[in-house]
């Protein structure tokens, strides 16, 4: 599904990615871990075609597309979903208005036809349900006055809604108590199957209780130093970042 | 340009030949409040960007040029169908159309069966009270020697409406002026000029839509003057898209009585240059002024928003919103006075002027002016000016909305707030559409 091949990234003229191999395929859950400033966000964004970063070198295939030749709205349509980590709100815009809106551009990219009002709202409600969000938020413009927790689930419902066959949760689970992380990662369970694939991206070990990863990636300065199963992500936990550091960090 | 270029040879060959056409002539009170008018804009002619409320608006391109003035009512001038696009369709108010600033009896429709407490003509219609009662308005409005602009109006009006509201109109009342310029002719000017009069304890929604199916060059100065009795109330929305080539210039004075109210929006997307003036004298206590605006500018466009609120009694609200979109080399001004004087105490007054430009060249000026003698008041007043959100407009994309689409909604919702406080959904409607085609996109807008 996803194929990154040496993929190197800056920002400002600042190399923050330094050469990164990934491979995803459907049915897959992989989590990248790493301290902060490892560059963890920043292929989240790149991925999801943030236009700040610039690509300096390698490729992504993505569902048989090269993925950096397209723009941000076309990625989505291909089923491409990024998890904000920080949430964007716009005021004026209702938050039923944006999603419809989104949908049916997806939709009209798959060839469907628009999603009539009756069928989205029934959709809707039932996606609500699974992440325990308040239906009168719908009515609110997109995240404006949400809670952080609401804002982070308000993401999962739209993922849920908009159903990608690559979701990209981009440190997801940073602010949330364990109630709310609980509801995200059912989210994300809910929506799983083999077809479609998930990149989890977290500082924490926390939200891999919750949501269990085939493969664990460990990113330190740009690149991938380390990769594994489940167990990477508690031996990450118990012996910390500085782990790397001290010179763990090679080979995998 | 500083100093304007003026050609008053037009104006001034003009006013003895039209006097004799104009409303009224044969009245020597009448004449003498032109006469007045006439003499104030020969000596002063048209205001110069040296002067501070003119600062950054340059008339010279409306002094520069010689217009001709509309006088004799033509309805052939327009075609029916044409008409019928401006009008609003099952609406249940009444609805008045002007076209080149004269009042067309064939399309406008006045019910038979009216209210007697209520009174709408066309000023050349106006019975011989009436007359003598709107020389005694003029005589007392400041429109005579406030500026070029409106003491032109005042020595050249022929036409207008007139509405009166008894006290105490049990139901509210809806009236649609449609003014139309016809674009038949090139350089047309014309004034016209409205008198509203709302008794005690009555209400009035009032629309004014400026329109022309042309895109020629002409020049619509229009003159308003409002009293609004105690506990009455007004609604009023103009919405303002004339010609792209048009220059329009219009100016508003409303007093209020105490615990009346007056709401008003104004549209703005038409015309070159376009000067939209408000002049709200609060005389009674416990009144409400709310005084919103949009203003929507794209090509070389250039439109001026100037507002004035007086409160000179305690316990008055006003709340004054505008907000711009201005694209491509566009210029908007905004400027707002609040005057609050020292018998004004719990005065509260806030005032927004928000602006969106969509352009490196896009400009606005923006003007508040609070002066304030009373101490026990609440008076705010903010301006902003920014450019699109850039994360707002990702955010958008990274859903699957196109960037063009992604942009519009961004737009579109900026200028939300103002369009969601218009009550009357044909209005709101209206505006939607403007809105819509000036964004000239497809954007699906179906809100549920």
């Amino acid at each position: 599904m996803l194929e990154i091949k040496n993929l190197k990234a800056s920002i400002d003229g600042a190399p923050i990615l330094n050469g990164i191999d990934l491979k995803i395929k459907p049915g897959e859950i992989h989590a990248i871990m790493g301290p902060n400033g490892s560059g963890k966000s920043t292929l989240a964004n790149v991925l999801a075609g943030r236009e700040e970063f610039e690509v300096t070198s390698g490729e992504v295939t993505y569902c048989g597309h090269n993925l950096l030749e397209l723009a941000p709205e076309e990625r989505a349509r291909e089923g491409l979903f990024l998890a904000f980590q920080y949430p964007v709100e716009i005021p004026g815009v209702s938050n039923t208005y944006f999603l419809k809106t989104a949908l049916n551009e997806i939709r009209k990219h798959q060839g469907l036809e628009e999603i009539d009002a009756a069928d989205f709202l029934a959709l809707v409600k039932q996606r609500m349900k699974t992440v325990d969000l308040d239906e009168s938020l719908l009515k609110r413009p997109v995240n404006e006055g949400f809670s952080g927790g609401e804002k982070k689930k308000n993401e999962i419902f739209q993922m849920a809604v908009l159903e990608p066959k690559l979701s990209i949760l981009d440190e997801t689970d940073s602010g949330l108590d364990i109630d709310a992380l609980k509801v995200v990662a059912n989210g994300v369970n809910a929506l799983k199957d083999n077809k479609n694939a998930f990149l989890v991206v977290t500082h924490y070990q926390r939200l891999l209780e919750y949501i269990v990863p085939d493969f664990v990636h460990v990113l330190y300065k740009g690149k991938i130093v380390k990769s594994g199963g489940r167990e990477l992500a508690l031996e990450l936990e118990a012996k910390g970042y500085d782990w790397l550091k001290n010179g763990n960090g090679q080979g995998s | 340009m500083d100093q304007p270029t003026m050609d008053l040879t037009g104006y001034l060959n003009n006013y003895n030949t039209l006097l004799d056409h104009l409303n009224g002539n044969n009245d020597g009170r009448r004449i003498a409040v032109r006469d007045q008018a006439f003499s104030f804009f020969k000596e002063n002619g048209f205001p110069s960007t040296k002067q501070e409320s003119w600062r950054f608006t340059d008339v010279s391109p409306i002094a520069a040029k010689k217009f001709i003035h509309s006088l004799e009512p033509d309805e052939n001038l327009v075609r029916e169908s044409e008409i019928n696009t401006y009008l609003y369709p099952d609406w249940d108010g009444i609805q008045l159309v002007f076209i080149d600033g004269q009042f067309s009896h064939r399309f406008s429709a006045i019910p038979k069966n009216l209210d007697q407490k209520i009174k709408i003509t066309n000023l050349r219609s106006l019975p011989k009270t009436q007359q003598k009662l709107l020389t005694e308005i003029l005589e007392k409005s400041s429109a005579k020697n406030d500026n070029a602009f409106t003491a032109l109006n005042t020595a050249f009006f022929s036409d207008g409406i007139w509405i009166e509201l008894a006290d105490n109109v049990g139901s509210e009342l809806s009236v649609h002026l449609v003014h139309i310029a016809s674009g038949r002719q090139e350089n047309i000017a014309y004034f016209p000029r409205n008198v509203i009069n709302i008794g005690k304890n009555s209400s009035i929604n009032l629309t004014e839509t400026f329109q022309s199916p042309g895109n020629s060059l002409y020049f619509c100065n229009i003159v308003t003057d409002i009293n609004i009795a105690e506990n009455a109330k007004m609604d009023h929305i103009k919405i303002q898209a004339e010609s792209l080539s048009a220059f329009h210039v219009s100016h508003t004075y409303i007093n209020q009585e105490k615990q009346s109210a007056y709401k008003s929006c104004v549209f703005s997307s038409g015309s070159a240059l376009a000067r939209n003036s408000i002049n709200a004298i609060v005389y009674g206590e416990a009144c409400e002024t709310e005084l919103d605006g949009l203003y929507l500018g794209h090509g070389s466009q250039l439109i001026d928003n100037n507002t004035h609120i007086d409160h000179a009694k305690p316990h008055c609200h006003s709340r004054e919103i505008y907000r711009g979109i201005l694209a491509d080399k566009s210029r908007g001004v905004f400027s707002g006075k609040i005057m609050v004087h020292p018998d004004a105490q719990k005065t509260d007054a806030k005032q927004s002027n928000n602006c969106l430009l969509l352009s490196e060249e896009a400009k606005i000026n923006s003007k508040p002016q609070l002066e304030i003698y009373a101490d026990d008041v609440k008076c705010t007043h903010g301006a902003t000016v920014g450019q699109l959100d850039e994360e707002a407009l990702f955010y958008l994309r990274s859903r699957g909305i196109a960037r063009n689409t992604a942009r519009n909604i961004l737009i579109y919702a900026f200028a939300e707030e103002i369009i969601e406080n218009i009550a009357d959904d044909k209005t709101k409607n209206s505006i939607e559409n403007l809105i819509l085609n000036r964004l000239n996109k497809d954007m699906n807008f179906n809100k549920e």
